[in-house]
């Protein structure tokens, strides 16, 4: 690693990168761990690895993607260190398929108070605090399908888990967000049946 | 489809536009101040602690070179020494007083077996699978108490 303090076009040029991706990362990285103090630590370690890559980084149309790319992988081997430890309860949970009464997950409350047209701001950020809410494994697939793209078996395959345990995670999650949706005004016809 | 392959297709496509709709979040102001001050932590690193790859190219090559020589002496070494010192040390002496070790271990353990009544054995056997059930389902209550919620 070259010296930061003897290189300062080098360093300003970094800055500039870094001010330009380092919500995106930071974003990528506290919506998988629904922590910020993780997800800074996790940014942190993205831009130093950054800087060792810069020359290759720095003008080049896909830098964009391998931020992400490392900010993603390193917030998933975050929660795997975490989630090995309790791999066998976790594999114990009952998976269910057709997501019957077991398939109901979290479900965030919407207080009764709230009006019927909060502001767009304060919903989303309804819709932060509720992802962040989720048990890891349940926000983590989801994030990785909705956010990232991955399909169900790439998320299984990265989150070392059966793609039946992935499905219901990512349905039990989205009917944990649904209240949030339906009092959003969005779905609260399209989802009755 | 049935009603309710179709409602979770609305709700997938649902929660999709939600949460592509959400802005990205704003990293913490100090970020860049702790990415500066750990290049600075790093840089000032001895080399030989920072990771091997980023060793000076000399210092890589040396210590290579240093493992594979010691590799080599150790198979080359262990050997000779096999070759040399094999037959002054005796083997099929040494085989014999090992197999009458474990013969006379074997004769041992199966005449302190014989003394146990069997019925300590089997409320042996069983107070280990209760501690064993119990041992679990402690477990299992701790992650779904702790880690799930958490």
């Amino acid at each position: 690693m070259q010296n930061p303090s003897t290189e300062p076009a080098r360093l300003a040029e970094f800055t500039t990168f870094m001010r330009a991706y380092k919500d995106m990362v930071f974003s990528t990285a506290t919506r998988l761990l629904g922590n910020d103090a993780q997800a800074e630590d996790i940014s942190q370690e993205v831009f130093v690895r950054a800087y060792a890559h810069f020359d290759e980084l720095r003008g080049s149309a896909t830098s964009g993607g391998w931020l992400k790319t490392v900010a993603t992988n390193l917030a998933i081997n975050h929660l795997q260190r975490y989630r090995r430890r309790w791999r066998l309860f976790s594999e114990m949970e009952p998976v269910q398929e057709d997501g019957g009464e077991d398939g109901a997950g979290v479900e965030f409350p919407v207080p009764d108070s709230m009006p019927a047209e909060l502001d767009t701001e304060q919903h989303r950020a309804l819709i932060e605090d509720a992802l962040r809410e989720l048990p890891a494994d349940q926000r983590a697939a989801l994030v990785l399908y909705h956010f990232e793209d991955f399909s169900y078996q790439e998320i299984a395959a990265r989150l070392g888990a059966s793609l039946a345990k992935v499905k219901t995670d990512i349905r039990r999650a989205r009917l944990g967000l649904r209240p949030l949706l339906e009092a959003r005004g969005i779905g609260r016809v399209s989802l009755e049946h | 489809m049935s009603d309710r392959d179709e409602a979770d297709l609305k709700l997938e496509r649902l929660v999709g536009q939600a949460l592509r709709e959400l802005p990205m979040r704003r990293a913490p102001s100090n970020l860049e101040s702790r990415v500066f001050g750990e290049l600075a932590r790093r840089a000032a690193m001895p080399w030989w602690q920072r990771s091997f790859l980023q060793w000076p190219r000399a210092a890589r090559v040396l210590l290579l070179g240093v493992c594979t020589a010691l590799g080599a002496l150790t198979i080359v070494g262990g050997t000779r020494i096999v070759v040399n010192l094999g037959p002054a040390l005796g083997p099929a002496r040494e085989l014999d007083r090992a197999l009458a070790l474990l013969s006379a271990s074997k004769d041992l353990i199966a005449t302190l077996v014989g003394t146990i009544p069997p019925m300590w054995i089997y409320e042996g056997l069983a107070l280990a699978a209760v501690l064993y059930a119990a041992l679990f389902a402690l477990g299992a209550a701790a992650y779904r108490t702790l880690y799930l919620e958490a």
